[in-house]
């Protein structure tokens, strides 16, 4: 049995050994590899928010370069890191993270710097995007902007009318009708409705202890209307269309996709204000894909492209040339004719250095204990 | 005790029989009944007969995708299994080891233990092995759990096999070859053809295992919980139909080949 | 004890094949259990009892805990309260059509998990099937809400997708019992619900046990049942456990979590064993 026990051990250690030679080697290879245009047959896989891989826009770029493009989604920040470092392996050639984690995200090395000459849209870019520090490291930029929205009231406008305020989410009448985002950020969402963030704007991601215990109490108190944390946008969705829920958090996606199914589902940035991101397009460290990623980048950040992605998602995007390809009403929705006002309105999402307190307040409202 | 009385407590427990059938077939009659369904919400009373869902089925490529993924992993989970399993249990059946008890109880938690644990143990594991999340691993991860059904299966046939059968055929001159190939094979062939169905189908509804596994590409249950949190999505409706029936088909052929004593799970 | 090459032939791809891709993955929870993590969620080795600590100093997790305890608990009573009767009625009363019915009781086992969770969030909906009915026959005004997305759901769907787990070794233990044994005991003029208490009953308890032990522990590892069907105040502590590595990135709380779980895990299945033994050494006797 030893001897088994001592062989098997043995054996083990091969498999391992030989599996990081294997790996390491193509690692090496992948960054030697000389510049290919050719794509044919290659996958794309991009890490991202749901809508950032809608057959309407990346159908072309298939049919062009012969290659897939395929979106895996994730539903939160959190949920994109476990993703992203989970199993190791060269799995996604681009992701689009918010400002939480798009400075950790070049701050722990997951994602490269971008050759922005080489993109021959960036410097008509929103320069208010472009001027962003949180993607810079040592005079390199790791991201381009891509889109940007509010986390705002998304409304049944059937029943709840006219809403201004957050307080609808608190009015009886809607008891167990009011949804909220499985998210961390229902944490900066009670801090605005608290107050925290007056006079800085960025108190809120980077909350004290008491504040938190405040902020814990009021999601608490808000518990017994709600009826569900939802993950994912399409989730909302169908919560929304089966009437299952009439108010919550979303993004502008919700009454973009409800609309088209015929439902009076809206959306509004109540009078307390709301939260924002801005979403950038980023290369992973380990892709394998690099110069297919910037393939893309470069595709989709051409205004009859990036127009597209405004009309899937209701986002507004980080080209202003997109708007010619809008129309008026979709430039109304997008906030795209107004991009300076909104702009100012929305309390940017930023890195919550304590996230993992954070989490743990929430998994702690989720579960009703102490 | 008066037999009016007896009538009425097997009315009763007949009753009782009737409810809990009808609370299990229930939920699986209303999957295939709306899969026919024109509108998108699933209410009552369903609004005329279509067969939309399934067309757009048809044309939901990653759905169909998924689909010949995990028919693909369940067909090379399932042979390595049997390779690795039939041996495995030959050897157990023939030899006596230290810590064979501990073994076949070893070789039994990836059934018994929740798969959830064992899906997270692999994913924890694997990388430091060089094998990232992908169907690759998704593969090894089915493969371990369906060792254990082919074990237990082919090993219960062979306890129950005459053990002189193999021991005449030596002195009759067989080699161990003829012996295994002649004797022992047709013997246990019938609990291999069931475990291997069995894999199979395990393989294909398999979730917790491969929903930590698996990168870009998902297997079909993994698709459909993709879908169910990714919008409104009645052709779940319609596929489900499909797998039911799929089901059926495997279950009238196993049941036909397997083990009479064969437990699930 | 000396093994000869054909055994190593044999049983080595097994035996290395479990070592590898199922023991030492246990071993690396174990040891990760005891790791740190930074505020990223990077893995920071090292042996650490804060994560066991937290878990038992938290009501948030040793609670969910408990809770989730309690729900298994309710779900494997349930669905033996509702196998009990009808393995009963297909083992003794069914005279006809027995292979047909008893086919149709491991049915459900074959259909997929996932559907059988999608049929309920189908039926249970506010402008579900139920609801609809309901309020399509007029008994109703409104629909009902507390249906779908609650606690009550979440037990619904599991005691729909487990009770075929607990039928099959109950009605298999049902088969066992020798029909003169119970004739017998009515020839002794006992009745029936004592023939059931104290014969039937005594003689099925293996399979119960064994039955219940499947539900319980399913339930207990179960956390996509929670994510489809549950509500707000739905939490197990499978769905935690998966959260410690799909979004909270809590990697060592997560490792103690899953040993945890993995020990009471063991524990009910050994008492599930030795239950079992002891009831089936009786009837043997």
């Amino acid at each position: 049995m030893n001897k088994l026990f001592r062989s098997a051990v043995v054996a083990s250690l091969a498999i391992l050994g030989f599996g990081c030679s294997t790996s390491t080697e193509k690692k090496t290879a992948s960054a030697d590899a000389p510049a290919v245009t050719d794509f044919k047959g290659k996958t794309l896989t991009i890490l991202c928010w749901e809508g950032y891989a809608d057959p309407k826009f990346t159908k072309a770029f298939e049919e062009k370069h012969g290659c897939t493009v395929k979106g895996v989604y994730f539903g939160s920040s959190d949920e994109l890191i476990a993703k992203l470092t989970a199993g190791g392996g060269e799995v996604y050639d681009i992701v689009t993270p918010s400002p939480d984690m798009a400075q950790a995200l070049v701050e722990k090395d997951l994602v490269q710097p971008i050759d922005l000459t080489k993109i021959t849209q960036y410097d008509s870019l929103a320069a208010k995007l472009r001027s962003m520090q949180d993607v810079v490291k040592d005079g390199k930029t790791y991201g381009v902007p891509f889109t940007w929205g509010p986390d705002y009231l998304v409304y049944n406008a059937d029943v709840v009318k006219n809403p201004t305020s957050w307080s609808v989410l608190f009015d009886l009448k809607n008891k167990g009708k009011i949804a909220l985002w499985d998210d961390i950020s229902s944490l900066y969402l009670a801090g605005i409705l608290l107050g925290y963030d007056k006079p800085d704007k960025s108190a809120i991601y980077n909350m004290t202890e008491e504040q938190l215990a405040a902020v814990k109490k009021k999601l608490m108190d808000l518990k017994p209307q709600i009826k569900k944390y939802w993950a994912t946008a399409g989730e909302l969705d169908n919560l929304m269309k089966n009437k299952e829920v009439v108010a919550t958090i979303g993004w502008p996606l919700t009454p973009a996709t409800l609309q088209k199914e015929g439902m009076n589902v809206k959306g509004m940035i109540p009078s307390e204000g709301a939260t924002g991101w801005i979403d950038r397009l980023m290369i992973t460290t380990k892709t394998a894909n690099k110069d297919l990623a910037m393939a893309w980048i470069e595709y989709i950040t051409q205004p009859a492209n990036i127009a597209k992605v405004a009309e899937v998602t209701n986002y507004s995007v980080a080209h202003d040339g997109a708007r010619a390809f809008l129309s008026p009403e979709l430039q109304e929705i997008t906030q795209m004719n107004n991009t300076a006002y909104y702009f100012e309105k929305l309390n940017f999402w930023q890195y919550v250095k304590n996230r993992k307190r954070y989490n743990e307040v929430w998994n702690e409202i989720k579960g009703g204990t102490q | 005790m008066s037999p009016k009385k007896i009538d009425f407590l097997n009315i009763l427990i007949g009753a009782l029989a009737l409810g809990v059938m009808f609370f299990i077939y229930f939920p699986m009659a209303i999957v295939v009944l709306y899969s026919f369904n024109p509108e998108t919400v699933n209410a009552f009373p369903m609004r005329g007969f279509s067969l939309k869902w399934y067309e757009t089925m048809a044309q939901n490529q990653s759905l169909l995708n998924s689909l010949k993924i995990s028919g693909l992993i369940g067909i090379f989970g399932t042979l390595m299994a049997l390779v690795i399993g039939t041996m495995g249990a030959l050897a157990m059946n023939k030899f006596n080891f230290k810590l064979k008890r501990t073994f076949e109880r070893i070789v039994l938690l990836p059934i018994t233990l929740p798969g959830i644990l064992t899906g997270v143990a692999m994913l924890s594991f694997f990388p430091l092995l060089g094998i990232s999340i992908s169907l690759k691993a998704v593969v090894i991860g089915h493969t371990t759990f369906l060792i254990c059904l082919v074990v237990t299966q082919v090993y219960a046939r062979l306890k129950r096999l005459d053990p002189y059968l193999e021991e005449a055929a030596a002195d009759l001159g067989s080699t161990p070859w003829q012996t295994f190939w002649r004797v022992t094979l047709p013997n246990i062939k019938t609990a291999m053809i069931g475990s291997a169905l069995l894999a199979f189908t395990l393989s294909l509804d398999e979730i917790p295992i491969t929903f930590f596994l698996t990168a870009q590409d998902n297997t079909l249950p993994i698709e459909i919980y993709a879908m169910l949190r990714r919008g409104i999505t009645p052709e779940v409706n319609a596929i489900s139909t499909l797998i039911f029936v799929l089901s059926l088909v495997a279950l009238v052929l196993s049941v036909k080949y397997g083990e009479r004593e064969t437990k699930i799970v | 004890m000396k093994l000869k090459p054909t055994f190593y032939f044999l049983f080595m791809p097994l035996a290395l094949w479990m070592l590898v891709f199922l023991v030492l993955p246990y071993g690396q929870v174990f040891v990760q259990s005891f790791y740190t993590v930074d505020d990223f969620g990077t893995l920071q080795p090292a042996f650490s009892l804060d994560s066991y600590q937290r878990f038992f100093t938290k009501e948030l997790y040793y609670k969910t805990l408990f809770k989730t305890f309690g729900l298994s608990l309710i779900v494997t009573a349930v669905a033996l309260l509702l196998s009990v009767p009808l393995a009963y009625y297909i083992a003794f009363k069914a005279t006809s059509n027995k292979t047909l019915l008893y086919t149709l009781i491991i049915l459900p086992l074959w259909v997929s998990y996932i559907v059988r969770a999608y049929a309920w969030k189908t039926i249970l909906g506010s402008a579900g099937i139920l609801n609809s009915f309901l309020m399509y026959v007029g008994l109703i005004n409104s629909p009902i809400e507390v249906l779908l997305y609650s606690d009550l759901s979440v037990v619904i769907g599991m005691v729909h997708i487990y009770t075929p787990f607990v039928l099959m070794p109950i009605y298999t233990a049902f088969e066992q019992i020798p029909v003169s044994l119970v004739e017998a005991s009515k020839d002794l003029g006992a009745s029936r619900l004592r023939t059931f208490l104290n014969i039937v009953l005594p003689l099925s308890l293996p399979g119960i046990i064994a039955g219940g032990t499947f539900a319980f522990v399913l339930s207990l590892g179960d956390f996509l049942a929670p994510i489809l069907l549950g509500g707000s105040n739905t939490l197990f502590i499978a769905t935690i456990f998966q959260n410690m590595f799909g979004t909270s990135n809590d990697k060592p709380l997560g490792s103690a979590i899953g040993i945890v779980l993995l020990v009471v895990v063991l524990v009910v299945l050994e008492l599930s064993a030795r239950g079992e033994r002891k009831y089936s050494s009786l009837t043997s006797r």
